[in-house]
C-alpha cells in the first residue's frame, strides 16, 4: 500500500517538475535492496582497497616472511589464519582487493571505449565496413578466451601489463557485438534522422544521440562483466601467467593454497570468498541496474 | 531555373540495389517545382515513394538507397543556385537545418528522449551559428513563444516525455524553423495527431508560412489537409508522379483514375450510409516486378490495350493540369 502511494507521488512529482533521467534510475534503484546492498558491500571494498595501503605496509605486512606463524588457523590475532610463510592472510585478502579492483575496472573500462568506437560504428555506418569488422570480431570469439589470453600473455610477458591488454583484446569483440546491437536498437529512431535533418554531423550523431540513449544497457553490460574480468585475472594469476607471487592477488593466492588445501582450508577458503562476493556484488549491481532502467521489465 | 520557383527537381531517380544485384527505383524520374512562398502538397499512398522524393532533397537517404541520376536546383539564400543532389556531404550539412528543414511524422520520436527539448532547440541553433549559449536559449524561447507552447522558459527544461504530442511536434517546428529555412519539408506532419490538433499545427504552419516566407513541401495521405493548406498538389503512384495541378483545379477537374480512386475513398458525412466505402482495388506494384506500361494499369477501370503496352507520359491538359493517362477524356 504505501509502496503503492510512493510510486503514485513520484508520479506526480514527475508531471509536476523537471526530471532528469539519472535521478529516475537511481530512484528505482533504491528500492531494490539486494541491488542497494552489494553496491554498499562494494564501496566498501573499494573503501577497504584504497585504505589497506595506508593501514599496512607492503614489505612488513603483506609480503614479509614469518616462519614462526606458519599455517595458524583464524583467530583473534589472525583473523583469516596464516599462510605457509607466516603471512596473515586477512591482510594479504584485503591489500588483494587493489588488484582485482583494478584490473576488473581498468579492463572493463578501456574495453568498453574499443567496444563502443566499435559497436557504435559499424551499426551507425553498416554496409561493408560493418561486415569486415564484424567478421574480425567472430574470428576472434572463435578462439577459446582462455588458450588466446595465455597465449598473449606469453607474448606480452607475464604481470599486470600484459594480462590486461591480453584480458581487453580477448573482450573487446563481445562488447562490440553487444553495443552493436545496442546501438542498431536507436539508430533507426527518428530523432536521428531529425538531428541528421538539422545537419549533426555523423560523429556528433553518435556522441550526442546514440550513445547517450544507449548508455543503460552499455552500462549494465560492463558492470556484468566487471565480474568476468576479475574472474579472468584471478585465473591468470592461478596459472602463475599474471600477477606473481608473493604479490596478494586472490588468484595467486589460491594457486598457493592448492597443496595445503586438506591441512589449512582457509588458506582457499578466503581468498576464494573474496572472489565469490566481488564478483557477485557486481553481477547484482548490474541486474538492479537493468530493472531500474527498465522498470516495466520487473 | 525560374525565377519563382525555389526548388526545381528535374529527372530525379533514386535507386535501391536488390538482392539480385538488380536497381529498383521507389523514386522514378520525378519532376518537381516548388515555388516560392508556396506550400505544394505530394499525396500518395503508403509506399508510394513520396517520403523517399522527400529524403532525396533533403539527401538523407539510407545506404544504400541512392540518387542515380536527376538533379534538384535550390536557390540560396542571396540567389546563387545549387543542385543538392550534386554538392558534397559537408556542404549539403551546412545546408540541412538551416536553409532547408524538415518535421516528422510521430513527434514521439522525433526528439531524443535523454535531452531536454530546449537544449535540443538550441543545438539546433549552436551547430549552425556561432552565438552565445544565453543567446540562443533566448532565440529557443523565442521559437518557442512563436509556435504557441504555453509557458515556454518552463518548458525548455521539459524532457519530451511530459510533453503531450501536440505540444512535441511544436517543439519539432519550433527547432525545424529557429533558423528561418526558406524551405520546409514536412513528412505526414499530423498523421500521428487527434484532428483537433491538427487543425491547430496545420493553422501554425500557415502562419509561420507567411511571417517567413518559407515554401513548403508538404507530405500525405490526407486530400483533406491538401484541401486545406495547399496552393499547388502532386499526386505521386508507384514512384511517379500521375498528376499535377493547382489545387482547385485538381479538385474540380480530377483527370487520372488513382486520383479520382483516392477522391471517392474519402468517407463523407453526409449522404447515404448504404454501401461500403468505396476502395481502390489490388495493391501498388512491387519494386522489383514494376510494369514497363502503365503502373497503374492493373487497378484501373478504364485500363485499355494500350494502357498495358506503353508507358504514358506526363502530359499537360491545358490550365498548368500534368497528367500521366492516356485517356483523353474525362469519363
Amino acid at each position: 500500500m504505501t509502496k503503492h502511494r510512493h510510486k503514485r507521488q513520484d508520479r506526480l512529482g514527475e508531471m509536476a517538475g523537471r526530471t532528469n533521467p539519472v535521478a529516475d534510475v537511481w530512484r528505482n534503484f533504491r528500492h531494490h535492496p539486494v541491488s542497494m546492498a552489494a553496491m554498499i558491500v562494494l564501496v566498501a571494498m573499494i573503501i577497504m582497497a584504497i585504505a589497506a595501503g595506508f593501514i599496512w605496509d607492503y614489505e612488513t605486512d603483506v609480503v614479509a616472511i614469518h616462519a614462526a606463524d606458519r599455517l595458524q588457523p583464524p583467530s583473534a590475532a589472525h583473523w583469516f589464519g596464516t599462510d605457509d610463510f607466516g603471512r596473515d592472510v586477512f591482510i594479504r585478502v584485503m591489500y588483494g582487493a587493489r588488484y582485482s579492483l583494478f584490473i576488473g575496472i581498468v579492463t572493463s573500462a578501456v574495453s568498453m571505449v574499443f567496444g563502443i568506437v566499435i559497436g557504435a560504428s559499424c551499426a551507425y555506418f553498416g554496409g561493408a565496413y560493418d561486415a569486415v569488422i564484424m567478421r574480425i570480431m567472430d574470428a576472434i570469439v572463435c578462439i577459446p578466451s582462455m588458450l588466446l589470453m595465455l597465449a598473449l600473455v606469453a607474448v606480452l610477458g607475464k604481470g599486470m601489463k600484459g594480462m590486461i591488454i591480453a584480458m581487453t583484446f580477448v573482450s573487446v569483440p563481445g562488447y562490440a557485438r553487444i553495443i552493436r546491437s545496442i546501438v542498431l536498437g536507436v539508430v533507426h529512431q527518428e530523432y536521428i534522422e531529425a538531428a541528421l535533418a538539422s545537419g549533426t554531423s555523423h560523429v556528433e550523431i553518435i556522441r550526442r544521440h546514440i550513445l547517450p540513449n544507449c548508455f543503460g544497457p552499455i552500462l549494465v553490460d560492463v558492470l556484468m562483466s566487471v565480474s568476468g574480468c576479475i574472474m579472468s585475472a584471478s585465473s591468470l594469476s592461478f596459472l602463475s601467467m599474471g600477477i606473481q607471487v608473493p604479490a596478494p592477488e586472490w588468484g595467486a593466492m589460491l594457486s598457493g593454497a592448492t597443496k595445503l588445501m586438506q591441512l589449512s582450508p582457509h588458506l582457499a577458503i578466503f581468498p576464494g570468498l573474496a572472489i565469490l562476493l566481488t564478483s557477485l556484488c557486481f553481477n547484482l549491481i548490474g541486474d538492479g541496474l537493468t530493472d531500474a532502467l527498465d522498470p516495466k521489465s520487473r | 531555373m525560374q525565377s519563382d520557383n525555389l526548388i526545381e527537381v528535374r529527372g530525379l531517380r533514386t535507386v535501391l540495389p536488390l538482392k539480385n544485384k538488380e536497381l529498383a527505383a521507389p523514386v522514378d524520374d520525378i519532376d518537381l517545382d516548388i515555388p516560392l512562398r508556396k506550400t505544394v502538397g505530394l499525396v500518395g499512398e503508403s509506399g508510394c515513394g513520396k517520403s523517399m522524393t522527400a529524403r532525396s532533397i533533403m539527401r538523407l537517404l539510407d545506404y544504400p538507397i541512392h540518387i542515380q541520376e536527376g538533379t534538384i536546383a535550390f536557390r540560396r539564400e542571396g540567389g546563387s543556385e545549387i543542385d543538392l543532389a550534386a554538392i558534397s556531404e559537408k556542404e549539403m550539412r551546412g545546408v540541412r537545418g538551416r536553409e532547408i528543414s524538415m518535421i516528422f511524422q510521430e513527434p514521439m520520436t522525433a526528439l531524443n528522449p535523454s535531452i531536454t527539448v530546449g537544449k535540443q532547440v538550441r543545438e539546433a541553433i549552436t551547430l549552425h551559428e556561432n552565438i552565445s549559449r544565453s543567446a540562443a536559449k533566448e532565440r529557443v524561447i523565442k521559437a518557442f513563444y512563436d509556435v504557441g507552447i504555453p509557458e515556454p522558459e518552463q518548458r525548455y527544461h521539459a524532457y519530451p516525455h511530459q510533453l503531450s504530442g501536440g505540444l512535441r511536434q511544436r517543439i519539432c517546428i519550433a527547432m525545424a524553423m529557429v533558423l528561418q529555412p526558406a524551405f520546409l519539408i514536412a513528412d505526414e506532419p499530423t498523421t500521428a495527431l487527434d484532428v483537433t490538433v491538427e487543425a491547430q499545427i496545420l493553422a501554425l504552419m500557415k502562419q509561420l508560412q507567411q511571417d517567413n516566407d518559407m515554401s513548403i513541401l508538404l507530405i500525405t495521405h490526407n486530400l483533406g489537409v491538401v484541401a486545406d493548406i495547399c496552393d499547388e498538389v502532386n499526386v505521386m503512384y508507384a514512384g511517379q508522379i500521375v498528376e499535377h495541378a493547382e489545387k482547385a483545379e485538381l479538385f474540380r477537374r480530377t483527370l487520372h483514375p488513382y486520383t479520382r480512386g483516392l477522391m471517392k475513398a474519402i468517407p463523407r458525412v453526409r449522404g447515404s450510409m448504404e454501401g461500403e466505402l468505396y476502395t481502390i482495388q489490388g495493391t501498388v506494384p512491387s519494386l522489383s516486378q514494376m510494369p514497363t506500361a502503365c503502373r497503374f494499369c492493373a487497378r484501373c477501370p478504364y485500363a485499355q490495350e494500350q494502357c498495358r503496352n506503353e508507358m504514358p507520359s506526363l502530359r499537360d491538359v491545358g490550365n498548368g493540369h500534368l497528367v500521366r493517362c492516356f485517356r483523353e477524356v474525362e469519363p
